[in-house]
């Protein structure tokens, strides 16, 4: 069995008494498409900023394609395709202007793939990020997630902010085509509908901990659907938590 | 909070709060340093330009520029950009847009007239400068609010902003400059002002309605006509490296604000020089030094921006995501923005280079300016003055980017607390600079202290800075963060600024009596090494938050600093020790005594022809202020005249410890006994021929060898001054038996002028003219009125007065055109000192006068 693309073993992460991640192990084997579901607050983007190497773990081991995202960034960072929950793209830039600064940085990128991206998610390359609505700014992130074929692509809430047939379309077909190749793809949503569309894996994340972590088919036989699994492991303890 | 008016008031208060706090510090300390430390009669004074300026101007400056961008939103966003800086999230809140922009308006017009007048009362009056309360406190409010116009407005063009920012600030300020100018009434600047805020708030309205309604104007497509087509994107081709593309944006992001900045600065400074082209050259070159202090004084308050990561993040110390997921190392991200900050300072300089001179042409002041540098060149020659000036200009600019670099350091951890404690520090030392300087200035035992521990204080800095570098080497080399290429390429590169930078010093002062060793500390500290280094830990510390784990050990463990990188940085160093230690055995003394209390130090030469059956001559020869007895020994040479003719010379020294060693002549007078007790030891220890004791010195030391021929007149049988400086009038001398005197004195002496007057080095002591001085002398020994005069050189004359008292001749040769040097000497700083000349041999000319005297028993 070939080596997994995320290894993440006994995580813990603490943010001042807060604990964020507590003894969390994941294991992603490549070509899988990876659910994480949670409730909001769960600790999804925390475990994902660990594998981008932007958080150093308090206890336990993180690794990405056997390397350790935090002493390795660039060899990590190279290989993984990110699209971030937070609008953070360069307001400044063009669309133009973003394709041509990200070409640079990856050596993979496909200047015909990103074309046909952009073609696709329909995108004047004059237009300013600052000018773009929601759903197109998420379209540009993942153009420049997708446009050098990452072996791994992480994408923290993708739907977010995108109207219902947005969300069909594009980022179906995009994670459809990326595991086709072979390629992984994690991403992290509470939106149970979507997961259970295009995951072959599901992990649940309460209160910072993993409460299931099995085959899509395996809690569908089990649960019968995944926001039943959802309620049973993740609903028990957040019914149990104090009223804010 | 009720009404919007609390919520605005509330929403600034939180925002400015740090701010007002550190201007409420500066303001208290400022008010406790006039009135509580120096005192009513004793503020601060304009006159002393550099104490006032860092005490109260820099400060100020500060404060008002701070004021400016936070009431404007200026900090919000691009200043360039076309939309407007009001926050667009302000626009959905169900606020009138009369009050969106009233209320801004308002608050920044009164933070701005307060605080010019809490400024004038507690910073200017005091200091006697009597500036009108109300029509300047109308002017910051009016200035404030057309900028807050000018910021809120959307712009058809990119840049327009600043553009018509410069424009029409510009315009106010010349038509205040211009009231000064021709002392309009003060009723008459209040009537010109007031009605400047109401009309700035109605044009606030419409920017801010303009705005709230999405109404940006867009004439790129007028220019598209033009053959440049706005819409569609321009061809490019890519960047060829990764490094380049961040380079790129990390320029589009932070690189123009300083260049933008300064642009919007200079303007009012070249009206400045224009006001000040009919008044007092200090007031040009004051205008100027400002010109050229603007990029760097800008640098710092810029610096902390550039460590953010999104100009639009307004609060975001920390990386976005965006940026940290980049696959570029930590070392790449800061090269990038090293490179940027360098970019920014060129770019600023760019636009200094291009202003000053433009504006000295304009206002016609480059006579002014020329005059003073060919009057520094004729000081210390040409090729010094532009060494010396490119020296200055590169300084400033390597300062700029220092500043730059400074503020990535601590806006690159990413904590907010860090950031602004270092903010407040930094305008802490600004305010503390000012009253140290001043008590410097006025406590003598300040001024000793500094000079006595001058030579430590670099070396000291220098080892906090190598433990520094060598501390955050070993962690960048740990932490994988550069390579081992990496560090000693870098180690190489800042050896070789280093030595480059002391030759540059050395050949500046160049035979000055300054230790080698110095100048190299000073090189050392000068270029930059602990803090850029330290800046990818910093982006480091960011990137990946948290403590470090076991398992983000690196596999192979953790490396130590490279042997070569640590051994190339360590050669300054080791060579700064072996030049200070080859300095000290050089120059140390061979003999101690101890006189009135004290241990003194003198330094011995008996040649070796010396036969202690024979009384030998014994001529002490004093060096002159801030100099010591091995290099009164170079410079005299007396040792080799001493070897020819079989007599004993001693050069003692000043006491040290306690500033600069001078020789002390007034009151006790311990030096006197110290010389007395000297020939004592001397007379016990040798065969001295107590009627052959001479005595000489050169110029404090001259002062010095007059003083022995009034107190120990039964001893010495005769002196010899060299480029004398007299301290003490000739009416204190009140032994009046004649001591014959020989003297050499160039008429090109700065520092003891030839005809008498003002020295740069003891100003509040006028000096006696020496022909003056010498015609006195030979009044005490009786000796004729009129000299002799005769040609013994080329540039030397021969005045001897003789007919003496017991043929007690007195005789000076004056050099002309020489400066204040040993003629036919040892090599002398002629940059500093003046014209050595060779036309004439003082020792041995002294020597064979001393020769001719002796004392009668």
């Amino acid at each position: 069995m070939s080596e997994p693309v995320i290894d993440v073993s006994d995580l813990t992460r603490r943010f001042g008494a807060k604990t964020a991640l507590a003894a969390v192990n994941v294991s992603v084997p490549r070509g899988a498409v990876y659910g994480l579901v949670g409730a909001n607050g769960a600790g999804k983007t925390t475990f994902i900023k660990h594998l981008l190497g932007l958080l150093r773990p308090d206890g336990g081991r993180v690794r990405v394609f056997g390397l350790d995202p935090v002493a390795e960034p660039v060899a990590v960072l190279s290989r993984i395709g990110y699209l971030s929950e937070e609008n953070d793209l360069p307001g400044w830039m063009t669309v133009q202007e973003l394709t041509r600064y990200s070409r640079a940085l990856y050596p993979g990128w496909v200047d015909a793939y990103a074309e046909e991206l952009r073609q696709m998610f329909a995108l004047d390359p004059a237009a300013r990020i600052k000018t773009l609505s929601k759903g197109q700014k998420a379209r540009a992130g993942l153009l420049i997630a997708l446009a050098y074929r990452p072996e791994l692509l992480v994408l923290d809430e993708p739907s977010s902010g995108l109207d219902p047939i947005v969300r069909r379309d594009i980022l179906g077909a995009v994670i459809r085509t990326i595991a086709h190749e072979g390629r992984t793809v994690l991403f992290s949503s509470h939106l149970l509908e979507e997961v259970e569309q295009v995951a072959d894996h599901v992990a649940m994340i309460s209160q910072g901990r993993v409460a299931l972590c099995a085959p899509l088919d395996e809690i569908l036989r089990s649960h019968g659907s995944l926001e039943k699994a959802f309620l049973a492991c993740v609903g028990a303890n957040a019914a149990s938590e104090p009223p804010a | 909070m009720r009404s919007p008016a609390a919520a605005f008031a509330w929403e600034f208060g939180h925002r400015l709060r740090w701010g007002l706090i550190a201007l409420g510090v500066y303001l208290a300390v400022l008010a406790t340093v006039q009135f509580l430390v120096l005192g009513p009669r004793s503020a601060l004074d304009p006159a002393r330009t550099t104490t006032f300026a860092f005490m109260v101007l820099v400060p100020l400056s500060f404060a008002f520029m701070y004021l400016l961008a936070v009431f404007s939103y200026g900090l919000a966003g691009d200043l360039a950009a076309r939309h407007s800086l009001y926050p667009a999230r302000m626009f959905t809140l169900p606020v009138s847009t009369a009050a969106l922009a009233g209320w801004p308006m308002l608050y920044g017009t009164t933070v701005m007239a307060a605080f010019w007048v809490a400024a004038a009362l507690l910073g200017l009056w005091p200091s006697g400068v009597h500036a009108p309360l109300f029509w300047p406190a109308l002017f910051g409010a009016a200035f404030l609010a057309w900028m807050q116009v000018l910021t809120w407005m959307p712009y058809g063009l990119p840049g327009m902003r600043v553009v018509a920012a410069v424009l029409w600030l510009t315009g106010i300020d010349a038509v205040v400059v211009a009231a000064i100018e021709y002392q309009v009434r003060e009723s008459v600047m209040v009537a010109l002002m007031a009605p400047q805020v109401p009309l700035a708030y109605l044009a606030a309205r419409f920017a801010v309605a303009r705005a709230r309604r999405g109404d940006v104007p867009d004439w790129r497509g007028a220019f598209a006509r033009l053959g440049r087509t706005a819409a569609a994107p321009r061809a490019r081709g890519g960047f060829p490296s990764a490094a380049r593309a961040q380079a790129w944006l990390e320029w589009r992001q932070h690189g123009r604000s300083l260049p933008v900045w300064t642009a919007i600065v200079l303007p009012f400074q070249l009206l400045l020089l224009f006001v000040a082209r009919d008044e007092p050259a200090v007031l040009t070159f004051v205008t100027l030094a400002g010109m050229l202090l603007t990029p760097p004084f800008l640098a710092a308050f810029v610096a902390l921006t550039v460590g953010r990561s999104s100009p639009e993040a307004a609060h975001s110390y920390g990386l976005t995501p965006f940026t940290a997921t980049r696959p570029l190392g930590t070392a790449a991200l800061v090269a990038a923005k090293l490179r940027m900050a360098m970019a920014s300072t060129l770019a600023a300089w760019l636009l200094v280079a291009v202003a000053l001179p433009l504006g000295l042409t304009l206002c016609g002041t480059w006579p002014v300016v020329l005059e003073r540098a060919r009057r520094l060149a004729g000081f210390v020659g040409a090729p010094r003055a532009v060494v010396f000036a490119v020296l200055c200009l590169l300084g400033l600019l390597a300062t700029t980017w220092k500043q730059l670099v400074q503020g990535l350091l601590v806006g690159l951890t990413g904590r907010e607390g860090l950031i602004k404690a270092s903010v407040l520090l930094r305008l802490s030392s600004l305010i503390l600079i000012g009253p140290a300087v001043h008590v410097l200035s006025r406590s003598q035992e300040a001024r000793i202290a500094l000079w006595n521990a001058a030579p430590w204080i670099p070396a000291v800095l220098v080892a906090l800075k190598m433990g520094a570098a060598a501390w955050i080497g070993t962690r960048l080399s740990r932490g994988r963060l550069l390579g081992a290429r990496a560090l000693v390429t870098g180690a190489a590169s800042w050896v070789v600024a280093v030595m480059a930078l002391y030759g540059v010093f050395a050949w500046l002062l160049a035979a000055a009596p300054v230790a080698h060793s110095f100048l190299l500390l000073l090189a050392i500290l000068a270029v930059p090494l602990a803090r850029p280094s330290a800046v990818p830990l910093a982006l480091a510390w960011n990137r990946h938050q948290g403590a470090r784990a076991p398992s983000t050990r690196v596999r192979s463990g953790p490396r130590p600093l490279p042997r070569t990188a640590l051994a190339l940085v360590s050669m300054p160093v080791a060579l700064a020790l072996v030049l200070a230690v080859s300095f000290h055995v050089r120059n140390r003394n061979n003999g101690a005594l101890v006189s009135s209390g004290e241990a003194r130090e003198y330094l011995l030469h008996v040649p070796k022809s010396y036969d202690p059956s024979r009384p030998a001559p014994l001529v002490i020869s004093m060096h002159g202020a801030d100099l010591w007895p091995a290099a009164q020994m170079e410079i005299s040479r007396w040792n080799t005249v001493a070897d020819e003719n079989g007599f004993i010379v001693v050069y003692p020294s000043g006491v040290g410890g306690r500033g600069p060693r001078v020789w002390r002549m007034d009151g006790e007078a311990p030096d006197v006994h110290f010389i007395a007790d000297l020939i004592d030891r001397l007379e016990a220890s040798y065969n001295i021929d107590p009627r052959r004791i001479y005595a000489d010195g050169l110029s404090n030391g001259g002062g010095m060898a007059f003083v022995l021929s009034c107190t120990l007149s039964d001893r010495v049988a005769a002196v010899g001054l060299v480029a004398s400086a007299q301290l003490l009038p000739w009416s204190w001398c009140t032994d009046r038996r004649p001591v014959p005197m020989i003297a050499f004195h160039g008429t090109g002496d700065r520092l003891a002028p030839y005809h008498g007057g003002t020295s740069p080095v003891v100003p509040r002591h006028p000096l006696p003219s020496i022909p003056d001085w010498t015609a006195s002398w030979a009044r005490r020994n009786g000796c004729g009125a009129k000299p002799d005069e005769s040609a013994v050189a080329a540039d030397v004359t021969r005045l001897e007065y003789t007919g003496c008292s017991n043929d007690a001749a007195v005789v000076l040769y004056t050099i002309h055109g020489g400066g204040h040097t040993w003629p036919g000497g040892g090599p002398a700083p002629e940059w500093l000192v003046g014209r050595m000349s060779n036309g004439v041999d003082a020792t041995r000319r002294t020597w064979a006068f001393f020769g001719a005297h002796s004392l009668s028993r």
